[in-house]
């Protein structure tokens, strides 16, 4: 069995593929990836060949997207499957009264209306009612315990404000207003986080035993002791480091990124850009500042409708201004107000939308 | 006290409907995403699914499980969805209905026609795949469940869902081997030629 592992013309050498696959979806040890590590360094061929299984997991992870039924679709299938089973024809079926009784005590979504009338009455006796309804309440627990018992992934999720939190291991987690994170439940022996959606902060508790591994979609952000932001939406991620240093991966690249650098990634183009940047403007939802170092007007702007969920206009004719201040704590009234001073520019505002303009 | 699988089958044999019903809307959305993509055809792949649990729900009284019932579930949908291909005998027309449906979801963008090939290839590559190897790779692609998950649905160990996961890789990348140099290629030509 294990032999054709070595024989295939373009397979690895000395390594399986089960390990490449625990390493290329995070469920490896930190031995394994050591082991995994050499092995891709050690020919470009093995990269190659590992590049490959990338690719073909990467390209994988789209494919029917869209064959996801709605919860309203399951709970329409659960309705047909009812009416299904409840046929006139069918002699066995109906809940005896211990049970209808029991079952809407349990049920969780009272907005559902049963058919009761299918329900006969039965002169069992009363111990037996008993027994049905503990094994009802026992076999519901059961389920839940099942579905849950597989050490569920822990998933941090803020809603309408930034959010900050503690992961298990020290390392601080700032997550910007609807974003989403998740890891794993056993986090301290495998550091790894998956970034669902949205815009994170990172720092980092230092420990080099166990490499801490930030995941999106598409991409795999390798912490060497560091903190840094990860900006993950509408198909492009950004990335800045504001200290130590990260290994970026996806299918095709492997970069490093520094301090002050931001790279940027766009999903289903195979080039990314790093730049150099010393604008700060991005830590807003963490400091509570906007910090506008020759910052343009578009740019604040676009900050601003993000973190106060307000539309701005800015006229093309303004769209060269750039701003040098610090808003701190402030109200997106002061704010404006302060733009529109410095710049002597008028503003108005109407349902939601709030227009800089000459 | 432990609740098993076994446990969960004994109770279900009592016709509860009310834990049917935690059970059918707890694998509804994955098995029908499963027949989904080995069918492509929405209506038919709820149909398979809604049979799957019929047969479960009429037979639950001389019901065997060797596993689990996941694994039931998932091989049930997986055969049936078989038969289904080869008792409608659509079979033939397969391959050109994906790619016809893969067609479509492509609004005309650049690289995803480009694309679709590799899809269409990928799609039939997992479709091939052995049953339990399908599987386990549909639980962790597309239900992004972890490798203790899957064992723990499945009633198997963690050792088979990496060798399952390891085999899956392999013969995916054997499949599309002549395939993925080619893929690099275009992209690089896309990007060289990108206005």
């Amino acid at each position: 069995m294990n032999k054709d592992l070595h024989t295939d013309p373009g397979g690895p050498q000395g390594i399986y593929e089960d390990l490449l696959v625990k390493y290329l979806l995070g469920e490896t040890s930190p031995d394994d990836n050591a082991r995994v590590e050499t092995w891709l360094a050690a020919d470009p061929a093995n990269r190659h060949f590992y590049n490959h299984f990338q690719l073909i997991w990467r390209e994988s992870r789209h494919l029917n997207d869209n064959f996801n039924a709605s919860d309203e679709q399951t709970d329409a299938a659960w309705q047909k499957f009812q009416q299904k089973i409840h046929r006139p024809d069918r002699t066995r079926g109906p809940l005896s009264e211990g049970q209808i009784s029991n079952l809407q005590a349990v049920r969780s979504d009272p907005g559902q209306i049963h058919d009761h009338t299918r329900a006969v009455p039965t002169s069992r006796p009363i111990w037996a009612k008993v027994a049905a309804a503990v094994l009802l309440v026992a076999s519901i627990t059961g389920i839940i315990y099942l579905t849950r018992n597989a050490a569920p992934d822990k998933l941090v999720a803020s809603t309408t404000a930034p959010l900050t939190d503690t992961l298990p291991d020290g390392s601080l987690i700032t997550l910007n207003k609807r974003s989403d994170i998740r890891y794993p439940a056993n986090f301290k022996q495998q550091r790894t986080v998956h970034l669902l959606k949205g815009e994170a902060f990172f720092k980092i508790a230092p420990n080099k035993e166990k490499p801490f591994k930030v995941y999106t979609d598409n991409i795999t952000i390798t912490v060497l002791g560091t903190s840094f932001n990860v900006r993950n939406k509408e198909n492009t991620t950004e990335i800045i480091v504001e200290s130590g240093l990260i290994r970026v991966t996806d299918s095709l690249h492997d970069v490093l990124v520094h301090p002050s650098e931001k790279l940027i990634l766009h999903r289903g183009d195979t080039s990314l850009t790093k730049e150099g940047t010393t604008s700060r403007l991005y830590q807003y939802y963490r400091t509570k500042e906007f910090v506008c170092d020759n910052t343009p007007l578009p740019q604040l702007a676009a900050s601003l409708e993000e973190a106060y969920d307000v539309k701005i206009v800015v006229d093309p004719s303004l769209r060269h201004l750039r701003i040098n201040t610090v808003f701190s704590n402030q109200s997106l009234d002061q704010i404006i107000n302060i733009i529109k001073e410095t710049f002597g520019i008028n503003v108005e505002r109407s349902d939601g939308q709030i227009t800089l303009q000459p | 006290m432990e609740f098993t699988d076994a446990t969960i089958i004994q109770l279900l044999k009592r016709r509860d409907e009310t834990g049917f019903e935690q059970v059918f809307k707890f694998y509804f959305k994955n098995l029908y995403r499963y027949a989904l993509t080995i069918i492509q055809d929405h209506d038919q792949a709820e149909d398979i699914v809604q049979n799957v649990f019929y047969k479960l729900w009429d037979k639950m009284d001389s019901l065997n499980l060797p596993d689990s019932l996941a694994a039931y579930l998932y091989r049930a949908v997986y055969n049936e969805s078989l038969n289904h291909l080869k008792h409608k005998k659509v079979k033939l027309t397969y391959q050109t209905h994906i790619t016809r449906s893969m067609k479509d979801q492509t609004d005309g963008a650049h690289r995803k026609v480009m694309f679709s090939e590799l899809e269409r290839r990928l799609q039939t590559a997992i479709n091939e795949l052995p049953e339990q190897c399908r599987t386990i790779f549909q639980m962790s692609r597309f239900e992004e469940l972890r490798y203790l998950d899957i064992a723990h649905r499945l009633g198997i160990s963690v050792k088979t869902v990496e060798n399952q996961m390891g085999k899956a890789l392999k013969l995916l990348r054997m499949r599309l081997i002549d395939y993925l140099p080619l893929l690099v290629l275009l992209l690089l030509n896309f990007l060289n030629h990108r206005p």
